[in-house]
C-alpha cells in the first residue's frame, strides 16, 4: 500500500538512506529539515507516518510531537521517533509526548523497513 | 546517747567505769564528812557541864576538824556538780561532735541540753551543720560532673553508634580500644573484631602501619589537615577495599597515644569505576579497527569512480560488513555503560514526602503555588536538597503559565525508578516552554546548577502530558533506594543499643603474666552441647558457644556460636536436652573446621566454663585432627564456687547462680549457657576480689585448679 510518510531530520546524510528506503517500498516521501518545517508540511497534508528525529535546531523532536498529538486532524498518524539519544528516560519520555515507536541510532535499515511496515499495516487495519 | 556503739566511740565505756568509784569514793568521804562535823556540833552543844561555854568555847582543834570537813565536803560537793554539770556533758559533746563528723548526722547536737557549757553546744552544732552542708554540696557538684559527664559519653556513643562510617580507636600496640556498629559490619566477615585485639585481625597490616609511619615522621602535612592521612587498605581476607582516614590521639602530655581510623567501603566505587574505564576502553579499542576498514574502503572508492563491478562490490561489501562492526561495537559500550549506573554525584536516601514538604514551603516562602503532597511516601534516592529546590521551581513556573495557585505533588514507584508528578488542572506545559525553565539557572542548588542540571545529575528527564479530565502533569523519573535490607548483612544476632564498644581502661600492655588482675583479664567463658557425655566412648560436640568478657563486663556483641557437624548420629536422650537434631548438624561445618575459629576467638584471652574438665576433654581431642590447641589456662566455675563455699554442695550452676543472687535466662542453648556461666563468673571474681584473690595465680594455686581439673577430667 502506499502510504504518505514525512520525514523529519536536519542530518542530510541519514535522510538520504531515509528517503531511498521509502521510496523503494513505494510510499509517498516528504522531507522537513526542522520543527517549523514538519509541522507546515503537516498542516498541509496530514501524513500516515512520520520518522521524526530528536535532536534538531529549533523546535526539537518531542515539541513536534506533542504538537502533532494535539492535533485531533493527526489522530491516525503513526509516529516513529529515530534519534540518537540512547538513554531509557529519554525513551520513556518520547513514548510519553505520544511516539508510537523510539527507535535509537545506529538502526539496522531492514529492521526500520519492517516497522514502517507493520506500523502502517496496523494502522489502516 | 554517749554510749552508741559507733567506730569512734569505743574508748568511751571502759574510761567511765574506771572513774566511776573514785566519784563514789569522794562523794562518800564528802558525806562521812558533813555527816560527822554534824555530829560534832551537835555534841558539843549538848553538854552543858561548864556554863557559857557555847560555841565560842570551843577548842581549836575542834575549830580545825570542823573546818577541815566543812572544806571538804565543800569541794566534795563542787567536785560533784562539775563532773555532772560540765565534764560529763563536755564528754559527751565531744562525742556528738565527732559523731557529727564523720557520720555526717547533723542532728546528733541538740544546744539546749547542757546549760551549763552555755555557748559551746550552739557553736559546736553550728559546724556540724555547716560541714553537713558542706559535704553535701561536695556530693551534690559530684554528681552533677559525673552527671554531665556521662550526658557527654552518651551523646559521643550515639554519634559513634550511628556514624555511617566505621571507626576504631586504637593502642599505639595496634589493640582496639573502641570501636562502632559499622566498624563491626564491615569488618566482622573478614576477622575477629573486639576490643582488646589486634586490629590486625580485620585489616591488612602494611597500608595501616605506613600510613601512621608518615603521620609520624611527616615534616610538611602536605596539604592534608596535620597529623592525619588517608588510608586505602584492605580487609584482612582481601575480600573487601576500604577508604578511610587516620590520626593521632595524644595524650595530655601532647605524647601519642594511639590512633583513630575510620573506614568507609570503598569496594563499590573502585570496581565502579574500574569498570567504567574497561568498557570506554573496549569501546575505542573496538572501533579502532571498522573505522579503519570502512574509511579506507569509501575513500578508495571516492578515489577510484571507474573501477569495474566485481572489485566494486568487494569493496561495498566491506563498507557493509565494518559498518556493521562499528554498530555492534556501540551497542556493546552502550549496554555496558548503562549496567554502571550514574556518575559520582552524591545521592542518598531521603523520603519523598520529605522532600515534598520543603519544596511547598519554599514555594510558600517565595510566594508560589501551594504545594500538596499526595500519596504514599516512597523511598528515593536522590540529592533532596537540589531537588527541592528544583521542584519548588518548576512548581511556581507551572501555576504562573497555567494560572492555577495549587498544585498537588507525588511520588509513585515504577519498575525500574520512581515517578514524581506535579499535577494540576488545565492544560499540559508545551515542550519548549518547559526546555526553557529546566535551562534557567536556580539559587541556592548545588553547584548553581539549572532544573535540567539537577535532573541530570539523577539520570532524568522531564515531560508534560495531558492525563484526561481536564488534568495535566509534569513527571520525572527519579532513583529509588535501594531495597532497605542492608547490603552487607551478616546473619548476626541483634546488637545491643549501648554497646559494649569501647573500653579505654585496657591494660597498658597485653601481659601474659598471672599477675595481672581477675576483674581487669580478658576471658572467653564457653559451653559445648554434646551428643553425650563420654568422650573417650566417642561422643562429640554437636554445638560450641562462648562469648569475651572483658574489665568485668559481658561483651554481649562479641559471641561465638555454631553448630558442629559431630559426624555421628545424635541419641534422642541428647536432643530432648539440647534440640539440635541430625538434620540441623548435618549443614553444619565439622569440628575440625569449628575448633580453629574457636581458637581464634579465644586469642589473649583465658578460658571459663562450668565443669570445664567435661568441655576441655572434648576440646583436646580434636587437637591433632583440627591443630586447634588450647593451651591457655583454665578455670572453672564449679570449682571456684567450691573453693569459695566448700562446705556446700550443690555447685550446679543454677544453685551457685542463686546463691551468688545472678539472674539467668536462655539455658540449654550453648551460647545461653556461656552467657549465663559468663554471669555466674563475673559475680564469682567479684566475692572472690572481696576474699583477697585478686590476680589468675592466686587463685590457680590456691583452688590448685589445674590438679582438680586434670583429676575430674580422667571421668569424660
Amino acid at each position: 500500500m502506499a502510504a504518505s510518510v514525512l520525514i523529519v531530520d536536519d542530518e542530510p546524510n541519514i535522510v538520504l538512506s531515509l528517503e531511498f528506503l521509502m521510496r523503494q517500498d513505494g510510499h509517498e516521501v516528504r522531507v522537513a529539515r526542522d520543527g517549523d518545517a514538519a509541522l507546515a508540511a503537516v498542516a498541509e497534508r496530514v501524513p500516515d507516518l512520520v520518522l521524526l528525529d530528536v535532536m534538531m535546531p529549533g523546535r526539537d523532536g518531542y515539541e513536534v510531537c506533542q504538537a502533532i498529538r494535539a492535533n485531533p486532524a493527526c489522530a491516525r498518524t503513526r509516529i516513529v521517533m529515530l534519534t540518537a539519544r540512547s538513554r531509557e528516560v529519554e525513551r520513556e519520555k518520547g513514548l510519553a509526548m505520544g511516539a508510537d515507536d523510539y527507535v535509537t541510532k545506529p538502526f539496522s535499515t531492514r529492521a526500520l523497513v519492517e516497522r514502517v511496515r507493520e506500523m502502517l499495516a496496523a494502522g489502516h487495519g | 546517747m554517749a554510749e552508741r556503739s559507733g567506730d569512734g566511740g569505743a574508748w568511751l565505756p571502759e574510761r567511765r567505769q574506771g572513774s566511776r568509784p573514785l566519784w563514789i569514793a569522794l562523794g562518800a568521804a564528802s558525806a562521812a564528812g558533813a555527816l560527822a562535823g554534824a555530829l560534832l556540833v551537835v555534841a558539843g552543844a549538848a553538854t552543858p557541864a561548864e556554863p557559857g561555854r557555847g560555841l565560842g568555847a570551843l577548842t581549836s582543834v575542834e575549830v580545825g576538824v570542823a573546818l577541815a570537813l566543812a572544806a571538804s565536803c565543800f569541794f566534795g560537793v563542787a567536785a560533784v556538780a562539775l563532773r555532772l554539770g560540765i565534764a560529763l556533758p563536755l564528754r559527751q559533746l565531744a562525742a556528738e561532735a565527732r559523731f557529727a563528723a564523720e557520720a555526717g548526722a547533723e542532728r546528733a547536737i541538740e544546744p539546749g541540753r547542757h546549760r551549763w557549757l552555755a555557748p559551746v553546744p550552739a557553736a559546736v552544732a553550728e559546724l556540724a551543720g555547716a560541714l553537713a552542708s558542706g559535704r553535701r554540696a561536695h556530693a551534690a557538684a559530684i554528681e552533677a560532673a559525673t552527671r554531665g559527664a556521662a550526658e557527654q559519653r552518651n551523646r559521643l556513643e550515639t554519634i559513634l553508634r550511628d556514624l555511617s562510617e566505621g571507626v576504631l580507636v586504637c593502642t599505639l600496640d595496634h589493640r582496639v580500644l573502641l570501636y562502632n556498629r559499622s566498624a563491626l559490619s564491615l569488618l566482622r566477615s573478614a576477622g575477629e573484631v573486639g576490643l582488646g585485639r589486634s586490629i590486625f585481625n580485620a585489616v591488612a597490616r602494611e597500608p595501616v602501619l605506613h600510613a601512621l609511619e608518615r603521620i609520624l615522621h611527616a615534616s610538611e602535612p602536605a596539604g592534608e589537615v596535620a597529623g592525619t592521612c588517608s588510608v586505602v587498605c584492605a580487609t584482612a581476607d582481601a575480600s573487601r577495599l576500604l577508604h578511610g582516614r587516620i590520626a593521632l590521639t595524644r595524650g595530655e602530655d601532647g605524647e601519642a597515644t594511639g590512633y583513630v581510623l575510620t573506614l568507609a567501603d570503598a569496594t563499590r566505587e573502585v570496581e565502579a569505576l574500574a569498570a567504567r574505564d574497561r568498557a570506554m576502553r573496549e569501546l575505542a579499542d573496538g572501533m579502532r579497527r571498522p573505522v579503519a576498514n570502512l574509511a579506507a574502503a569509501a575513500e578508495t572508492l571516492g578515489a577510484f569512480p571507474g573501477m569495474p563491478e566485481a572489485q566494486r562490490a568487494a569493496f561495498d561489501a566491506v563498507v557493509q560488513r565494518e559498518g556493521g562492526a562499528l554498530v555492534a561495537c556501540l551497542e556493546r559500550y552502550d549496554g555496558a555503560a548503562r549496567g554502571l549506573g550514574g556518575g559520582h554525584w552524591p545521592l542518598a536516601d531521603v523520603l519523598s514526602i520529605d522532600v515534598f514538604r520543603l519544596a511547598a514551603r519554599r514555594a510558600a516562602e517565595e510566594g508560589g503555588p501551594e504545594i500538596t503532597p499526595i500519596g504514599l511516601p516512597l523511598w528515593l534516592h536522590a540529592d533532596s536538597q537540589s531537588l527541592v529546590v528544583a521542584l519548588a521551581r518548576l512548581a511556581t513556573r507551572v501555576a504562573e503559565a497555567v494560572g492555577v495557585d495549587a498544585v498537588d505533588v507525588e511520588a509513585t514507584a515504577g519498575d525500574a525508578s520512581a515517578y514524581v508528578d506535579i499535577a494540576w488542572t488545565g492544560a499540559p506545559v508545551p515542550s519548549a516552554t518547559l526546555d526553557a525553565w529546566l535551562a534557567e539557572p536556580l539559587a541556592g542548588a548545588l553547584g548553581a546548577a539549572t532544573p535540567g542540571d539537577v535532573l541530570l545529575r539523577h539520570g532524568s528527564a522531564a515531560w508534560s502530558q495531558a492525563l484526561g479530565d481536564g488534568r495535566s502533569r509534569l513527571r520525572t523519573p527519579l532513583p529509588m533506594a535501594a531495597s532497605p535490607a542492608p547490603r552487607d548483612a551478616p546473619a548476626s544476632p541483634a546488637l545491643p543499643a549501648r554497646p559494649e564498644f569501647y573500653d579505654f581502661d585496657l591494660p597498658a600492655a597485653a601481659v601474659a603474666g598471672g599477675d595481672r588482675l581477675l576483674r581487669r583479664m580478658e576471658f572467653v567463658v564457653f559451653d559445648t552441647e554434646t551428643t553425650g557425655l563420654k568422650a573417650s566412648a566417642g561422643d562429640e560436640i554437636v554445638s560450641i558457644g562462648a562469648v569475651r568478657v572483658v574489665n568485668g563486663r559481658i561483651l554481649t556483641g562479641e559471641t561465638f556460636s555454631r553448630l558442629v557437624n559431630p559426624g555421628r548420629p545424635i541419641p534422642p536422650g541428647s536432643i530432648r536436652f539440647h534440640g539440635i537434631t541430625d538434620a540441623m548438624a548435618a549443614d553444619a561445618p565439622p569440628a575440625a573446621v569449628v575448633l580453629p575459629q574457636l581458637r581464634a576467638f579465644c586469642e589473649g584471652a583465658v578460658l571459663v566454663a562450668h565443669n570445664a574438665a567435661f568441655d576441655m576433654t572434648f576440646l583436646r581431642m580434636k587437637e591433632a585432627e583440627s591443630g586447634a590447641v588450647f593451651d591457655m589456662p583454665v578455670l572453672d566455675t564449679l570449682l571456684v564456687s567450691a573453693f569459695l563455699h566448700p562446705d556446700i554442695v550443690d555447685h550446679d550452676l543454677d544453685a551457685i547462680a542463686a546463691r551468688l543472687g545472678v539472674r539467668i535466662e536462655g539455658r540449654h542453648t550453648a551460647l545461653g549457657d556461656a552467657m549465663a556461666t559468663a554471669a555466674v563468673f563475673v559475680a564469682l571474681v567479684d566475692l572472690l576480689d572481696r576474699r583477697g584473690t585478686t590476680t589468675l595465680d592466686q587463685l590457680l594455686r590456691s583452688s590448685r585448679m589445674a590438679m582438680e581439673l586434670r583429676a575430674r577430667a580422667r571421668q569424660f
